[in-house]
């Protein structure tokens, strides 16, 4: 499945500014392909996570559209969208992102729990594959952050979708974690799914196919 | 873990403190709701059993009746008093328009004995006329009320059949009356002859001397029951204006005094309701937006996961059902114990007729303790819901921490 923000922006109210809209993402069309792992990089601030929410289904753009292959992701009600991104869409989030009061497994099989599914086997092969598999039954709260990371990417991942986003998933790591989340990341793009990661470092870019430059709002 | 019901149930685990603050708030609200509709009906039914009891539309009593300090509360709670006026106006009254029954009572005194508590009180009714005692026999043995026989209430320690003495004459119990809470429970109702009878026995100079100078010809009460279709108020004026040194009173208006008392009880039992609802109500939806924003990120990274708007607010709201209906059940049982504990102590410190309505009414007062705490959490949730499934998940998971 590859994802097509057409003409997509974003705008935000800001009082005290001229006109008091604050454009975050300038107009642009933009594709994440299946098979490829794309990088958008920039500053902090310049709109990177802004588009990503966008193409995500998660942030609705003020103009344009965002297409799984034929889909028009916002033109669905809520209940298809979020079950849309239940099975299509893996987002990894930017900073913490565990459930407090669920165990490292729970975390991980949470997009299938949300749907009274049973995820624990999906759950314990996905930790197996990060070298989380033995923190099953430990709380977050217990976690470092290299392990939290990959859990949360074991979550993001654990229902096999076809499209996957990670909003700087490498700030908070050491090198070491860093080559493993990349490497990982890397495999899933090599195994057919549509990557975007979206960063302010450069660890990225010898891992991507594609890297775009965002500036002030604006695609280069 | 497969079902959202454990992701609940683990949320609310997580943070004992509050799960338990709340689950007792929702406690108290329902223990006072079903103590407090309990306490009210029971003054309701007291009340009602008294008026009920009372049988007549009008009461007729001598003026002077009317000077008495206690008047109110003598006539209600079934003791007629000793006051008295001659017989014929009670044919006088029975003649006049819109009069259906009509009946007299003749109180001859009250006596301590060991078969009550509290004084007996002898007096004399018509069971040939007789409407307001007859409907309330519980027990009988079936014949009719023949000289020395009595009909007792329910207080009096004696079973039908029994033998009573009172001034060292027998009389045989053939009937006993259902509870009122009244004066009633503690009567001796018998025929006139009886009646006279043990004045003669008492060799009591004022009790003889009423039985030798008026010889049933006076009476303390009239009961008069007025006919459909005709105005009871009209009817007691009419009385009023036709016959001397006499008041015709509506029973209703009598009842006005306990009434009033009553009135001032369930009133204050309601605001205190009302005062632990509404603190309940503003301490749960407190807690509960305190609690979007502490979470504001879980929920925006559920969203993410593939929630929908719909499954946030179940969540809450789910959190919020469960506490408080596990307070809401805790608390009903505790006000239902309260209530059959402390009834009995209540109708004392209270002063009032107090009767505990029946199983039924008190399982739908237990009921509707229950469905007003629970939805009291619910609806406090419901407010924490809608935030929660509104907020920003873009700008919420964007920004770190
Ligand atoms: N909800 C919002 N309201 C107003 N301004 C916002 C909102 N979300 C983001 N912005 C602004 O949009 C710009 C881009 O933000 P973001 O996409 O998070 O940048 P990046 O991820 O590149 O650091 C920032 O200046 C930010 O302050
Ligand atoms: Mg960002």
């Amino acid at each position: 499945m590859e994802v097509r923000g057409q003409q997509i922006r974003k705008e935000y109210y800001r009082s005290g500014t001229g006109s008091n809209i604050f454009t975050a993402v300038e107009e642009c069309d933009f594709l994440v392909p299946s098979g490829k792992l794309t990088v958008i990089h920039g500053r902090s601030g310049s709109g990177k996570s802004t588009i990503l929410n966008m193409l995500a289904g998660i942030l609705k753009p003020t103009g344009g559209s965002v297409f799984y292959d034929d889909t028009d992701l916002y033109s669905m009600r809520d209940e298809e969208l979020a079950r849309f991104r239940n099975l299509h869409i893996g987002y990894v989030p930017q900073g913490r992102s565990a459930v407090p009061s669920l165990n490292v497994l729970e975390n991980v099989a949470l997009p299938y729990a949300l749907y009274e599914e049973d995820g624990e086997e999906a759950a314990a092969e996905m930790m197996e594959r990060f070298g989380i598999a033995d923190l099953s039954e430990v709380m977050p709260d217990r976690l470092s952050g290299g392990e939290l990371r990959r859990m949360a990417i074991a979550r993001a991942l654990v229902r096999r979708p076809e499209v996957i986003f990670a909003d700087e998933p490498t700030g908070d790591l050491d090198d070491e974690n860093t080559v493993a989340v990349f490497g990982a990341l890397r495999e899933l793009a090599a195994a057919g799914a549509a990557v975007l990661v979206v960063t302010h470092e450069e660890d990225a870019f010898e891992y991507a196919d594609h890297i775009y430059a965002m500036n002030a709002g604006k695609l280069e | 873990m497969k079902h959202l019901r454990q992701f609940i149930y683990r949320n609310l685990v997580r943070r004992p403190v509050r799960s338990i603050a709340l689950i007792l708030l929702a406690a108290v609200l329902s223990m006072s709701i079903c103590a407090g509709t309990c306490v009210v009906q029971s003054l309701e039914n007291g009340f009602a059993a008294m008026r009920n009891r009372m049988g007549a539309d009008i009461m007729v009593v001598p003026y002077a009746a009317l000077s008495r300090k206690n008047f109110d509360n003598e006539i209600l709670l079934g003791n007629t008093g000793n006051f008295y006026m001659p017989k014929e106006n009670t044919e006088k009254i029975s003649g006049m328009e819109g009069v259906q029954n009509l009946s007299t009572q003749y109180y001859l005194t009250s006596v301590q004995t060991d078969v009550c508590d509290t004084p007996v009180h002898l007096i004399a009714y018509d069971p040939e006329t007789d409407f307001t005692v007859a409907p309330w026999i519980l027990q009988t043995d079936g014949s009719p009320i023949d000289p020395y026989d009595v009909v007792i209430g329910s207080s009096v320690r004696a079973e039908v059949g029994d033998v009573l003495t009172f001034f060292g004459t027998d009389v045989t119990v053939a009937a006993k009356l259902d509870r009122s809470d009244t004066d009633y429970d503690c009567t001796v109702f018998a025929d006139m002859e009886t009646i006279l009878a043990l004045a003669d026995a008492s060799g009591d100079e004022t009790l003889l001397s009423y039985s030798q100078a008026d010889d049933g010809g006076m009476v303390s009460t009239i009961l008069v029951d007025v006919a459909d279709g005709y105005d009871i108020e009209s009817v007691k004026n009419d009385i009023n204006i036709h016959i001397k040194k006499i008041r015709a009173l509506q029973t209703k208006n009598v009842l006005s005094g306990v009434s009033s008392g009553m009135s001032g009880v369930s009133g204050t039992a309601k605001i205190l309701m009302s005062a632990v609802w509404i603190i309940a109500m503003g301490v749960m939806a407190a807690a509960f937006i305190m609690m979007t924003g502490e979470r504001k990120r879980e929920f925006a990274v559920l969203r993410v996961l593939g929630a929908s708007r719909k499954k946030l607010t179940a969540v809450v709201l789910g959190e919020g059902v469960t506490l408080s209906g596990v307070g809401a059940a805790g608390g009903a049982a505790i006000g239902l114990a309260v209530i059959f504990v402390c009834s009995g102590w209540m109708e004392k410190q209270l002063n009032l007729p107090f009767l505990l309505p029946g199983a039924g009414s008190i399982v739908l007062d237990v009921i509707l303790a229950f469905c007003v705490s629970t939805l009291t959490g619910a609806a406090a949730a419901s407010l924490a819901a809608h935030r929660i499934s509104r907020q920003d998940t873009g700008t919420i998971i964007r920004s770190e921490e």
